[in-house]
């Protein structure tokens, strides 16, 4: 079932722009808004790479919707993080800060527990391009939490 | 090309520490939400617009035909959808202090209150019932969208789904408790401390990214301001179980938790050993090599699994061995959930 194969996929991707919580609300909408749009997709063989495209849109409309809405007042209570919930924040903003093609393959190997080849079958990348990026966006994200622990 | 860790590529070789750790704070972010709407894609592209066009409007001409009946037909059905069916099982149960006489429904954002001497039933929308127990007060949170969730505030409640994982859920001061597909039953206290015991399928308890999957048979303790307790199986001795609640809930002195620990592992039995694994990942150094050191004592590994790949929580050799539990699988039982249960 296509939503079994490509829902962590999208997650990921959505998880690169938004919050946790509106990545994990957003998956279903991009499959709904991809399933509508499905007569735009020329050829189903790169139906991976075109529903990352329409998770990405899906995200930037987020984002365009909530600038619209009127600020949070200042009053509102702050839940305390726990130290879990804060070092995963923590590494979430590490690899935001990194370039696109590397966070989202980053994303889908850390977060989503898939490995190089099954990023390249999902994605339609090819295995040379998410071998590189992992590794330059790992080696980068090192860096980048080295620097944070100094 | 790029000279890649085996690790990062495919999670062969010798683990990497850092992608490691990174893997064990980010999994709490994976996505596992099964599937909340049912427009499933076709196998055949070109076909997809006219199938759709038709079951638009085979769906809307449904839509207008129930419309006109429903009214006559099934008056109940028409009643608000964020609500649930309830009804006494004994004694006068209470919704927002007005006693239940007959069949009624509880709204969400309302309360249950079930005395000394009553009882009600709940129907979760279409996918299963709720038994809340005499001395509860329950509030229905959530009924929509494919989620159905209540509060326990206190008292003893039992459940029994038919559903795809974590569709009904159930919060209490102590955390939230999913059902992966099952039957379980809750008490909460007036401290909001509380206990779930599992009579089929899998439950998870979770609480600030911290989870807790508990199988037919176990139980697992809850505590406001700590993580979930580990499962464990209600037949283990009461040693083994006091020793548990030690490690789980008692204070971090590494004298209390080395004899809480010596406690536990003496009394251990090879069906125990889901419990020691369980609490190999909350533990380290030394406390981890005696855990790894007892249960490998009851289940041996089998062959492929070293005792050096447990203590470095090797993923793939952790799922060999856990297979020589003979439980369910639960990620099997994720995908199979329809199967798992008799009708």
């Amino acid at each position: 079932m296509l939503y079994q194969r490509y829902a962590r996929v999208v997650h990921a991707v959505l998880l690169a722009r938004v919050s946790p919580a509106d990545a994990d609300d957003l998956v279903q909408e991009v499959f709904l808004r991809a399933l509508r749009q499905l007569r735009r997709l020329r050829q189903p063989g790169a139906f991976g790479g075109w529903l990352m495209a329409v998770a990405r849109n899906c995200a930037h409309d987020h984002h365009r919707r909530r600038r619209e809405l009127n600020p949070l007042p200042a009053d509102v209570p702050v839940v305390a993080a726990s130290a879990d919930r804060v070092e995963a924040e923590a590494v979430l903003a590490a690899i935001r800060g990194l370039p696109e093609a590397y966070r989202e393959t980053l994303l889908l190997r850390l977060v989503e527990g898939m490995s190089g080849p099954e990023i390249a079958r999902r994605t339609g990348l090819t295995a040379d391009s998410v071998r590189v990026n992992l590794h330059r966006g790992m080696k980068l994200l090192r860096e980048r939490l080295e620097v944070r622990r100094s | 090309m790029s000279d890649i860790n085996p690790y990062l590529w495919d999670g062969s070789g010798a683990p990497d520490p850092e992608v490691q750790r990174l893997e064990s704070v980010l999994t709490p972010l994976r996505y596992s939400r099964p599937l909340a709407f049912s427009a499933a894609a076709p196998s055949r592209w070109r076909g997809l617009r006219l199938v759709w066009y038709a079951a638009a409007a085979a769906a809307t001409a449904a839509a207008v035909l129930v419309a006109l009946a429903l009214p006559h037909a099934r008056p109940d059905l028409l009643q608000p959808r964020q609500s649930w069916q309830v009804r006494p099982l004994q004694g006068r149960p209470e919704i927002e202090s007005v006693p239940l006489e007959g069949k009624g429904r509880l709204p969400v954002g309302k309360v249950l209150h079930t005395g000394a001497q009553s009882s009600a039933l709940l129907k979760i929308g279409r996918i299963g019932s709720l038994e809340v127990r005499p001395n509860s007060v329950l509030r229905l949170t959530r009924s929509r969208g494919g989620k159905y969730e209540v509060a326990l505030l206190r008292g003893s409640i039992a459940a029994r789904t038919w559903a795809p994982p974590f569709t009904f859920s159930v919060l209490s001061a102590a955390g939230r408790v999913s059902d992966l597909g099952c039957s379980f039953e809750m008490e909460v206290g007036e401290d909001g401390a509380g206990i779930v015991r599992v009579r089929s399928g899998w439950v998870e308890l979770e609480r600030n990214f911290r989870e807790s999957l508990v199988p037919a048979g176990a139980a697992a303790r809850m505590r406001p301001g700590w993580a979930p307790g580990t499962p464990y199986f209600e037949d283990s001795s009461p040693v083994f179980q006091a020793a548990l609640e030690q490690l789980d809930f008692g204070p971090p002195d590494p004298a209390t938790r080395a004899a809480a620990l010596s406690l536990l592992l003496a009394e251990a039995r090879p069906r125990d050993v889901y419990t020691l694994m369980r609490l190999l990942h909350r533990s380290t150094g030394e406390e981890r090599a005696q855990l790894v050191d007892r249960a490998a004592q009851l289940v041996p590994f089998p062959p492929g699994v070293t005792r050096e790949g447990v203590l470095a929580q090797n993923t793939a050799m952790l799922n060999a061995w856990y297979e020589q539990l003979g439980l369910t699988n639960v990620k099997r039982w994720w995908v199979h959930w329809r199967d798992a249960l008799p009708l």
